[in-house]
């Protein structure tokens, strides 16, 4: 299918009555601002309309099949065309932009961005499916048993909780004053000793 | 625990102690020191002196966890702050003498657990068991007793 609709859209841009394909080659209703690029939202129905919209995107009518209407992928009267990525279309042919691999008019795919050479290829897969998985869950069961394992321990700086004064923020945090409890916090100075130096750093 | 100063790094020995070597002499972190706090000392401990009343840290609108013994410095930083903004950098000596403060306070507290921590092995070995609360044999008990 995707050979015979590239060789299709070959036989519309390259065959001698169509070579003026380049003037042939209008989107839309040849807009110049972007939602005249839009794919009309209604899918055709009649005949009719089936050969103006396949005509619209450069396709022949056989070739031409919108997304389903009641799925949620519609995407209106775009057609819906098989994925070939930039790394399955051969590099040798005289594309009209060889860095993209397509040509003029060509019909896109509606996600032709992300099929270009240097990203997504359909077809080959960098690593196996099982190395991928078993990558991932292998990854994912050893991060899950390294929290779980440790659920029990609780992670903290050796240190007891900072002091407060005014026994303890008392009043600060909402308690009785008539309830005031009495709290000292004493420092590792002893009584009738100058204050310790302090420390420096170099800042 | 409030702002942590990023002066005091974390330490990854005192998980060994308190989770495997030295269990039962474990400090409660979360709890304050647990033993009289002039035990041990000839001469008693000063108190903490606090410098900002309850009003001026009110009034310097300090959140919760900056009220603490360093508080004054924080309203001196606000204050400096309120009078040359946006000249910032003037402020840059209080700030650092705040955070100065809040690393000594740190240190204290790392010391209060270290105190809590020998404190407990201590309470253990006169019961006559190790830090994982094993009996510890007979010997190592008549030794420490005399």
């Amino acid at each position: 299918m995707a050979t015979a609709l590239l060789r299709s859209v070959r036989r519309v841009t390259a065959s001698p009555s169509l070579s003026s394909s380049v003037i042939f080659c209008r989107h839309a209703g040849g807009g110049h601002w972007n939602p005249d690029w839009r794919a009309d939202p209604k899918v055709p129905e009649t005949e009719e309309e089936r050969i103006r919209a396949a005509k619209k995107y450069n396709l022949l009518p056989d070739d031409y099949k919108p997304y389903p209407e009641d799925s949620l992928n519609a995407r209106g009267d775009y057609p819906d065309l098989p994925i070939i990525s930039g790394s399955q279309r051969d590099p040798y042919e005289p594309f009209d932009y060889p860095e993209l691999r397509r040509n003029y008019g060509e019909p896109l795919h509606i996600d032709f961005d992300m099929y270009t050479a240097e990203r997504v290829d359909q077809k080959r897969l960098r690593k196996s499916m099982l190395y991928s998985w078993s990558m991932f869950l292998g990854v994912m069961t050893a991060g899950f048993l390294a929290l779980y394992s440790t659920r029990n321990f609780a992670g903290h700086v050796p240190t007891l909780p900072k002091q407060y004064p005014y026994n303890d923020l008392w009043v600060e945090k909402g308690g009785n004053p008539a309830k005031m409890p009495i709290r000292k916090n004493y420092s590792f100075e002893l009584e009738g000793s100058e204050p310790a130096p302090k420390h420096h750093h170099a800042h | 625990m409030g702002n942590y100063p990023a002066k005091v790094k974390s330490s990854w020995g005192h998980y060994w102690d308190e989770y495997v070597a030295e269990k039962e002499a474990a400090p409660e972190f979360e709890k304050g020191p647990t033993f009289d706090p002039n035990f041990g000392f000839d001469v008693p401990r000063k108190e903490r002196v606090m410098v900002a009343t309850q009003e001026e840290m009110e009034a310097a609108n300090l959140r919760l966890h900056e009220r603490d013994y360093c508080a004054h410095h924080g309203v001196a930083y606000r204050k400096c702050m309120a009078n040359n903004m946006p000249w910032y950098w003037k402020c840059k000596h209080f700030k650092h003498e705040w955070m100065e403060c809040e690393y000594e306070d740190a240190v204290m507290r790392i010391k209060e657990y270290e105190r809590e921590r020998r404190l407990k092995k201590r309470e253990l070995q006169l019961q006559g068991k190790d830090p994982n609360g094993k009996p510890l044999d007979t010997k190592a008990t008549e030794r420490f007793s005399t």
